[in-house]
């Protein structure tokens, strides 16, 4: 599978269903109910669009049996996962 | 709900970032973070929130067509990313630390002030006459730091070589901590830290710039997105805008040439820097 083709593709998918899902928040905003959902799961698609990007890699780095850079990319899917689900807690707790 | 007349200046002032977000590897909080805060009254934290959303938007908008362009190095961009998304997480940390104290002023202050200097070194390769490959060092072959992209503007296939990846590793770090410090996605820095640091041609570093945006700015946005400071309903024609814009940028840009882009970033580096400055004067 070509990486870069799969990457590029992921990051326009991610981004154009992202912005779909914010129109339609925004034009059903009649209905509160359901225009937060379409809200909802807008930003769910855009942030998890680059941390799919990085899973990927990982996945295809290894499959080219690259082993520097399968470390490089796991390293940044864990920090990217602790900014994601550790930090705000943290900083709930010093705030 | 939301007004329709609002709706669509918003809506304006995303394409606008997204299309100076794509062209200078920044990701267009420059211009949305000053539009929203001065002519909206948008508070400056719910104006950072916006930015760092639509930032993701841009990385993916612009960083795709970049990717499919070859001018991105996903290697050269992935490596880096360890330190910025660090450094992401040290800077959010940080601006726990500063808001819960009372001169949040002083970082902003300073941060220009870096900003100005940093915007240097590109003035410098102004002059620069075209884009000489640099001789591989060691961390070239170890981190496979190599390239090459068909330049639309020159006509010619452009080969390079990365050099000083721990240059470009530290310039990231910074890079990061800022990001997560200020809510911006900081790809100023990062393309300072690939065309200065690693000696990348102006074009790779603003795409592979774009590439990385989107991962600095997700650890970013999950700390203001738990803190409450997104506006969603408003946020979302600027995140609509942006992805426009960002798309339209990234046509204009391989069809430029590379020291106008260089100029055109060195303009957009100086309106970031005072920006951070005014408003910690409190005039922002």
């Amino acid at each position: 599978m070509d990486m870069e083709k799969t990457i590029a593709i992921v990051l326009r998918a991610g981004a154009l269903i992202s912005v779909f899902l914010f129109a339609a928040g925004l034009l059903s905003g009649a209905n509160p109910y359901v225009s937060g959902l379409f809200f909802e799961a807008g930003l769910f698609v855009l942030v998890a669009t680059p941390v799919t990007r990085v899973l990927l890699s990982v996945l295809m780095f290894a499959a080219e049996r690259n082993a520097l850079y399968t470390a490089i990319t796991l390293i940044v899917l864990v920090n990217l996962l602790i900014a994601i689900f550790v930090v705000p807690v943290l900083m709930r707790i010093l705030s | 709900m939301i007004a329709p007349v609002y709706g669509l200046v918003l809506l304006l002032v995303g394409i606008v970032a997204g299309a100076v977000g794509a062209l200078s590897g920044l990701g267009g909080g420059v211009v949305i973070v000053p539009v929203l805060t001065l002519i909206f009254g948008v508070p400056i934290e719910y104006a950072a929130g916006t930015s760092l959303l639509a930032t993701i938007a841009t990385s993916s908008g612009a960083g795709s067509a970049y990717i499919r362009d070859k001018l991105t190095n996903i290697k050269i961009g992935m490596s880096l990313e360890i330190a910025t998304t660090l450094g992401a997480i040290i800077g959010a940390l940080l601006a726990a630390i500063v808001y819960a104290s009372n001169f949040p002023e002083l970082i902003f202050i300073l941060f220009g002030i870096v900003l100005l200097f940093s915007a240097i070194p590109s003035a410098k390769s102004l002059f620069r006459k075209g884009f000489r490959s640099s001789k591989p060092d060691f961390t070239t072959g170890l981190f496979q730091l190599h390239g090459s992209y068909y330049d639309k503007a020159a006509r010619a296939r452009i080969t390079y070589n990365g050099v000083r990846w721990w240059l470009g590793e530290m310039v990231m770090l910074f890079a990061g901590i800022v990001s997560g410090l200020l809510g911006i996605g900081s790809g100023a820095l990062k393309v300072i830290g690939m065309d200065w640091g690693m000696r990348l041609p102006i074009k790779v570093s603003t795409a592979t710039s774009d590439f990385m945006i989107g991962v600095t700015a997700a650890a970013g946005s999950a700390v203001y997105l738990a803190l409450g400071y997104v506006q969603i309903v408003s946020a979302s024609p600027v995140i609509i805008g942006v992805l426009g814009g960002a798309f339209l940028g990234a046509i204009i840009m391989n069809r430029m040439r590379g020291n106008r882009i260089r100029l055109f970033f060195i303009m957009v580096i100086g309106l970031l820097a005072l920006e951070m400055i005014f408003r910690g004067f409190g005039v922002l």
